[in-house]
């Protein structure tokens, strides 16, 4: 089993049905499996893969195919246009 | 349609105020705001003028789109030559000047000369007036608009410099709405140069567009199905503070004078730490987004601070404390100076402290110093004498040069190339020196999937992205809003009543951009000079994503050459006779 | 001799006093609400409404203001729209105006452009379109345009069920 912590940026937890991921640390979603693939979360939280920019494991930057672990910070940023 | 075909001409000078027309053939080519405004200063200026003398020239211009429903069309390009670096300048005001500014019948107002005295300029749709503005020179930009108000009425809008600009540092700005501001390039001074203290402008006419019914149809699909969407809502929902935790993940950071890509305080001055105060969101006119956070830190209340001030205000200068962050940002807005350029010249101040290289009495982190420095360097007095001479010179001065982070005489924005190539590219071929907003490729590679550390097809990369900002910044509108060129080119031939298919509007942003460098050749501008400090070439970043990365010299000068070619420019990076003929120039 | 008491009323005023108060019973008061937490400021509401009733842009010729401004004190957001006082209704001296229970009514075959119900709009929603008549507010007749246009939701109708 793994539990990691999810936080959503922008608009993007409005896809998700997980309460709490949009604000501080997240929420924590859990999976039966010992290893789990990013875009598995992202697809649990219904976010369309189009509308993610990156996804960060513990800080760092991932791509959609790295495997997280238990007890990940994982963090899923919209697109974003300038700045 | 949508146009006055009226540009208002002051000359400070001689207390002249005419009105003639806008050229016409000209909006054809370049349609507006930067365009149209770059068009106008490289015929009216010759090359070698002092952007600080009377021959300088401060033109304001809206778009096509100013002043009607098309969303998030309410912003002002103000065109000039840089006192900071000697290039062409156009900055980015939002709020709600350019609007007014069309509904009292002008397009464009061009503000030649340079008065004797202290004065400021009113605008009330045909009544122009020049005034003394001798009870208002020296004052904040915010009591000069409260005061303003009082004198012409709570609806005329208001732009004014502030002790900054009067004092005619390197990095003043003009601000509007007390919190709004063309930030960069020291337009502050321009402005203080020619002795005027603000513009005030009231409109109550008409702005029509060809095909109304069909404008309101696009406009109100697109606010539903284009604009409030993930790609754009960041702005909304967050503001530019959500880019933070982005460059933070992605190394891109700038940490202490760019010595790192990732800053450990950036938990403390991320999104969250801003949406627990509960901000107040505040549009622009006629914006969808709303991406203004208005709100209070403690005892400070500001309409920010936004993304770039947060990078070099705060990481850059190793301080992660908001209500400092807050607090340095009002003060900067009150005396009318640019953040980013402050906050990277307070960083390289701190290394070249720390370093033992020159004691400029700040450290990283030294919080209670770093409030000291906008009245200090706004006013030159201590040490803010030097520093507001900007980095470039400094390292002139004391040495330092391979890390003085800046372009031409333009300090370097908020994301750090080493971990993002591309954006070192964009950053030393961007019109106005070191500038994200020519080009902004770091959302495709550091927070999107182009891998960062090649240069494979970046050069077409940067150069579509300025294509895109050209046309975009010329009809004027928002960068935050993330439309196609299909899109655009609905919109402006329903409100011009002629069809401008999207390749006209890509050949338009090539025009403006080439235009844009054709001014920088005049005045000497060449290959040598679109490069980045040594550091980026030579330093490798230590944490995060692109820990031991660096941007290779050979990488870059292989993008550059790359670049130039794709363009149509020589190996000086001059414009071509062939290209200019083919844009029709 | 016979103290005056009160003022001397003819029997046209009269006659518009009761047909003002008869109007009033008939019930449904209209009003537009602003939550001014989600409010940005945008006037994409006065746009809207100068585009549909004028057929241009133009935000003096809305009838909502929004006014979202910085103060001494802080911010203030808030709208300025027909609060149905029907001092327009008792003001024009050729009785253009009416108001039919819900909304205000304007008779432009009767309106001579004389503008006092301009200035005697407390909330300054009312002017003078292009033709010189009066441009009086009603609400798009039950559904606000500036409601339909608003991005965030922040402006709605509101109806006193009588």
């Amino acid at each position: 089993m793994v539990v990691v912590w999810v936080r959503t940026y922008g608009a993007l937890s409005s896809h998700s049905i997980e309460e709490g991921v949009d604000k501080g640390d997240g929420a924590p979603v859990a999976f039966p499996r010992k290893r789990v693939k990013v875009r598995e979360i992202l697809a649990r939280l219904h976010i369309p893969e189009e509308a993610v920019a990156f996804v960060a494991i513990n800080g760092v930057k991932c791509t959609k195919d790295a495997w997280v672990t238990d007890g990940d910070k994982i963090a899923i940023f919209p697109l974003v246009a300038g700045g | 349609m949508s146009y006055r075909w009226e540009v208002l001409r002051v000359n400070l000078s001689t207390g002249s105020v005419a009105k003639e027309p806008l050229n016409k053939s000209w909006t054809e080519k370049y349609f507006g705001g930067r365009g149209l405004g770059a068009k106008y200063l490289y015929e009216e200026l010759e090359g070698g003028i002092d952007p600080l003398s009377a021959d300088n020239e401060l033109i304001l211009a809206t778009g096509p789109f100013t002043g009607t429903i098309v969303p998030c069309s309410g912003k002002l390009a103000i065109t000039t030559k840089s006192p900071a670096t000697g290039m062409i300048l156009d900055c980015s005001i939002g709020g709600c000047f350019a609007p007014q500014l069309k509904f009292a019948g002008y397009d464009m107002l061009i503000i030649e000369g340079q008065a004797e005295k202290p004065v400021y300029l009113s605008i009330d749709n045909e009544k122009v007036e020049i005034h003394d503005a001798s009870h208002l020179w020296s004052k904040g930009i915010f009591e000069t608009e409260s005061q303003l108000h009082e004198e012409h009425g709570m609806g005329a809008v208001v732009l004014s410099i502030g002790p900054a600009g009067e004092n005619l540092i390197r990095f003043a700005c003009i601000g509007s709405e007390y919190y709004r501001q063309a930030g960069r390039g020291g337009i502050g001074s321009v402005m203080g140069s020619k002795r005027l203290k603000a513009v005030v402008c009231s409109g109550g006419k008409d702005v029509t567009v060809f095909d109304m019914p069909r404008l309101l149809e696009l406009a109100k699909k697109a606010i539903r199905e284009d604009v409030l969407t993930d790609t754009n809502l960041w702005a909304h929902v967050e503001g530019t503070p959500s880019i933070v935790e982005m460059s933070n993940s992605s190394g891109v950071f700038p940490t202490r004078n760019y010595q790192d890509g990732v800053f450990a305080g950036a938990q403390k001055i991320n999104a969250d730490s801003i949406q627990k105060l509960r901000p107040h969101k505040k549009a622009c006119f006629a914006c969808a987004l709303g991406c203004g956070n208005y709100l209070c830190v403690e005892d400070i209340t500001v309409e920010g601070p936004e993304y770039e001030t947060l990078a070099l205000a705060g990481a850059n200068c190793g301080v992660d404390d908001l209500r400092a962050i807050a607090k340095f940002n009002a003060d900067c807005d009150d005396l009318g100076m640019d953040t980013i350029s402050l906050g990277n010249v307070l960083g390289f101040a701190m290394e070249m402290t720390e370093r033992g290289m020159k004691d400029f009495g700040i450290r990283f982190g030294d919080v209670e110093t770093y409030l000291k420095m906008p009245r200090l360097v706004a006013y030159r007095k201590g040490v803010g004498k030097e520093l507001s001479r900007g980095v470039k010179q400094l390292a002139k001065t004391y040495g330092g040069a391979e890390f003085a982070m800046q372009v031409k005489g333009l300090e370097l924005p908020g994301y750090d190339p080493r971990g993002s190539w591309a954006m070192g590219l964009a950053y030393a071929t961007a019109s106005r020196g070191g500038c994200h907003m020519s080009a902004w490729p770091v959302a495709d590679e550091a927070f999107g999937d182009l891998d960062p550390f090649t240069i494979e097809g970046k050069a077409q990369l940067v150069i579509t992205g300025q294509h895109y900002n050209a046309i975009k910044f010329s009809l004027i509108l928002c960068d935050f809003w993330a439309l196609s060129m299909d899109t655009m080119s609905e919109m402006v031939s329903c409100v011009l009543g002629r069809e401008v298919p999207t390749a006209n509007l890509e050949k338009a942003g090539e025009r403006v951009w080439n235009l844009l460098r054709l001014f920088n050749v005049r005045e000497g501008f060449k290959v040598a000079d679109d490069s980045l400090p040594a550091r980026i070439f030579k330093d490798p970043l230590k944490s995060g994503t692109p820990a031991g990365r660096v941007l290779p010299r050979e990488q870059f000068d292989s993008m550059l050459r790359e670049y130039y070619q794709l363009r149509g420019w020589d190996s000086e990076g001059v414009p071509t006779p062939e290209k200019l003929k083919e844009l029709e120039m | 001799m016979k103290h005056k008491v009160g003022v001397d009323i003819n029997n046209k005023q009269k006659d518009r006093a009761v047909a003002v108060m008869l109007s009033r019973e008939g019930g449904g008061n209209m009003k537009l609400i602003l939550d001014s937490e989600k409010c940005t400021g945008c006037k994409l509401c006065e746009l809207a409404c100068s585009a549909k009733h004028q057929g241009v842009f133009n935000p003096k010729k809305a009838h909502l203001k929004i006014i979202d401004q910085y103060t001494e004190t802080g911010r203030e957001t808030r709208l300025k729209s027909c609060t149905l006082c029907l001092k327009c209704v008792e003001t024009c001296p050729v009785e253009a105006i009416t108001f039919n229970g819900k909304w205000l009514v304007i008779d432009d075959g009767l309106c001579t452009g004389c503008g006092d119900c301009v200035d005697v709009c407390p909330e300054g929603v009312v002017f003078l379109n292009s033709e010189g008549t009066a441009a009086i507010p009603n609400f798009c007749e039950g559904n606000p345009y500036c409601v339909e246009w608003c991005p965030h939701e922040a402006i709605h109708k509101e109806e006193d069920v009588a």
